[in-house]
């Protein structure tokens, strides 16, 4: 099996390295390709398993924006295929159309979906959300709101804000791909999605250390679900 | 106009501390300092200027560093005003310099010491004005404060701009603050490659190149990621340090100045950070004319504010309560690493959370910035979790290693001491974050008795 992480240089922001520790934990004969962003993506001329890119700092989505244009057609055909991708946080920026910036700047942006980010005011908020029979929970830290995605919605926001402050949808599904704006560790935090990726990836679907990640899990989701919480966050300077 | 809010605002303020320290009450509070600002929202660029006004900045440590600074400058025989309780903001620096003049606006002060807020320093230098601005490091910090390094320093550089004279005195091993510019003059300090190599952690926030977009080399690291970078495509490299520590002792550090000429200072823990905090301050005071052995000899009766370490030898047993940043993943890693670098046996009890039960629910975010990995080594044979996200950290601990068998959870952090097992151990290590302050100290203080 082979996870090829996308530009892990360019950030890894927010504890998003949880989400390979993760993989690799359930996958232990994974092999991890890191693939730099003045490099070929591995997935061009290889097989690849899962793909993962993660939050990155502002400055450098352009770059990596620049970087993967080249290979965007094998990058879609993989989509389409059906191949296991995760894109997290403001990597979910990349695969749309583009970015509009806080001073009225665009940057375009890889254009394999509809939608695109406007920067906006930083958000804090703690998520609760159902995707099929699961509840998904988590965290997310965003200055980018995304428009124009309902018809691929990843999550249904039941606290929190979605896409934007008018859209209960939360990030893109289409086959394989999910993008989200939850950022952090994304699979510990969520075992029943972490199993459902296993799944699809034909593979057991025991967990690596299931009964304390369930726990944790169960744990969380019943302070997420207390009617008294409060899911947007405000903290100083940001 | 101006003159007369400022006026207002200097009455109403040194009335408000002169009460206060009448009724015996906690004078040392931002609450007092916002007093002046509110009448006068520039208070601090209309007090008497002392001597020098010292500004002390960065993600980690600088409570510390203001700490040893202030306490330094008092045992060379001056007086300074400090806002040494951490109130770091707007309020904690107004009160440094309310707290500097009398009603009339006469300085009754040498130095005014400000611990100040990375973030807010855009907002407070221009104001402030410090003479010398000393930043520590810049780094990841909690996801609800200061959330990365390129929103901080985009901060300072704006802050840089609004006090073109201040003097900056940087780290020349961090790579994320060191190649801050300024108008005036910057002082680099630094200590030798200390032969640790190059290991890699989960956060490394300056591996691609400002300049070029290359690839960054680490020539070393002295802990966390603080250590001498070249870039191999365009050249870039950390700048050298002027005051350079080259010889680092648990008891001492020699110092070489930029003459050449190198001096040897005690220290104040045997932890690097702390290490650094030294060479940090002895540039500072070097440049400020002070005598290297004065410097020492002040350095050798001051000690490390009790709000961030204190530390009990048993008769077979050392306990040591040690504060920890909350929701910073690289103050979590400097732990975590002082601690696998230790030899002796010990037992670790985190009390890493902020939130205790109030409804809100804390982010996890920064445990997966945290090498948690650090914590598996042999000699650490127990390791106690406290808090409301116990389960989360020893989840945590397991991916990264971790022995389940020595792991315990409880979520009341005071109930810690019920799990510590003692047989065998050299040394328990509390480390909390500073909302458990009270907590961490409790158990300290239980563990102290048992140990006698």
């Amino acid at each position: 099996m082979i996870i090829e992480v996308l530009y892990p240089e360019l950030g890894t922001l927010y504890g998003e390295a949880g989400n390979l520790i993760y993989l690799k934990a359930c996958c232990p004969d994974a092999k991890v390709i890191e693939t730099n962003h003045k490099d070929v993506p591995y997935f061009v001329n290889h097989d690849v398993d899962v793909i993962l890119c993660s939050s990155m700092l502002e400055r450098f989505q352009k770059t990596a924006a620049d970087a993967l244009r080249p290979y965007k057609i094998k990058l879609y055909e993989l989509i389409e295929k059906g191949k296991v991708m995760l894109f997290t946080g403001n990597a979910s920026d990349l695969l749309g159309q583009y970015i509009l910036r806080e001073d009225g700047s665009k940057e375009e942006m890889l254009k394999l979906f509809a939608y695109h980010t406007e920067i906006k005011k930083r958000i804090n908020s703690l998520i609760l959300a159902d995707f099929e029979d699961m509840q998904i929970i988590g965290y997310k830290a965003q200055n980018g709101q995304i428009f124009d995605s309902k018809d691929f919605g990843f999550l249904k926001v039941k606290g929190g804000m979605g896409n934007n402050r008018e859209d209960s949808n939360e990030g893109i599904h289409y086959h394989n791909l999910f993008v989200t704006y939850l950022t952090g560790p994304f699979l510990p935090q969520n075992p029943l999605f972490m199993k459902y990726l296993l799944r699809l990836l034909n593979r057991d679907d025991k967990v690596a250390f299931e009964e304390e990640a369930l726990e944790a899990y169960e744990n969380s989701l019943r302070e997420y679900t207390d009617p008294a919480i409060s899911y947007d966050l405000i903290w100083h300077n940001v | 106009m101006s003159k007369l809010r400022f006026a207002a605002g200097l009455v109403a303020g040194r009335l408000a501390l002169n009460t206060f320290k009448l009724l015996g009450k906690d004078y040392q509070t931002d609450r007092l300092g916002y007093l002046p600002v509110k009448i006068c929202p520039d208070f601090a660029t209309h007090v008497a200027r002392p001597k020098v006004a010292i500004a002390i900045t960065g993600t980690n440590g600088k409570t510390s560093l203001t700490n040893l600074i202030s306490d330094i400058l008092k045992q060379c025989g001056n007086t300074v005003s400090c806002n040494n309780w951490g109130g770091n903001y707007m309020g904690g620096q107004s009160w440094a310099f309310l707290n500097s003049v009398n009603v009339f606006n006469k300085s009754q002060v040498d130095y005014i010491v400000m611990e100040t807020d990375e973030g807010d320093s855009a907002i407070t230098y221009p104001v402030t004005k410090p003479d010398n601005i000393l930043i520590n490091n810049i780094a990841r910090d909690s996801i609800f404060k200061n959330p990365n390094p390129d929103f901080i320093m985009s901060r300072l550089r704006k802050a840089m701009e609004g006090t073109p004279e201040s003097t900056l005195i940087l780290n020349a091993d961090d790579p994320v603050s060191c190649f801050l510019k300024t108008n005036k003059k910057n002082i680099y300090f630094g200590i030798a490659d200390l032969g640790n190599g190059t290991p890699e952690y989960l956060i490394n926030d300056f591996r691609v190149c400002p300049n070029c977009g290359g690839t960054i080399k680490y020539l070393y690291k002295n802990y966390g990621n603080i250590g001498k970078v070249v870039c191999p495509d365009c050249g870039l490299k950390s700048p050298e340090a002027d005051y350079l520590g080259v010889e680092v002792a648990n008891d001492h550090i020699c110092i070489k100045e930029p003459d050449g000429s190198i001096n040897r200072y005690p220290t104040i823990s045997g932890d690097i950070y702390n290490a650094y905090n030294i060479v940090e301050a002895v540039a500072l005071f070097r440049t400020l004319g002070i005598p290297a052995d004065k410097i020492a000899e002040a350095i050798g009766k001051v000690k490390l504010p009790s709000i961030r370490e204190e530390r009990y030898q048993g008769k077979e047993i050392e306990v040591v309560n040690r504060s920890l940043k909350n929701s910073n993943g690289t103050a979590a890693t400097v732990q975590f690493e002082s601690l696998s670098k230790m030899k002796d046996d010990m037992a670790v009890i985190l009390m890493l959370d902020e939130v205790t039960g109030n409804n809100r629910v804390e982010a996890i975010t920064w445990m997966y910035d945290s090498d948690y990995e650090l914590l598996n080594c042999d000699h650490i044979k127990q390791i106690i979790i406290g808090g409301e996200r116990c389960l989360d950290h020893k989840l945590r601990c397991l991916l990264g290693g971790v022995d389940k068998n020595k792991i315990s959870t409880c979520k009341m952090a005071v109930d810690t001491f019920d799990y510590l097992k003692l047989e065998g151990i050299k040394k328990v290590y509390i480390l909390y974050d500073i909302y458990n302050t009270e907590r961490s100290h409790a158990v300290f203080e239980k563990i102290r008795e048992r140990i006698d």
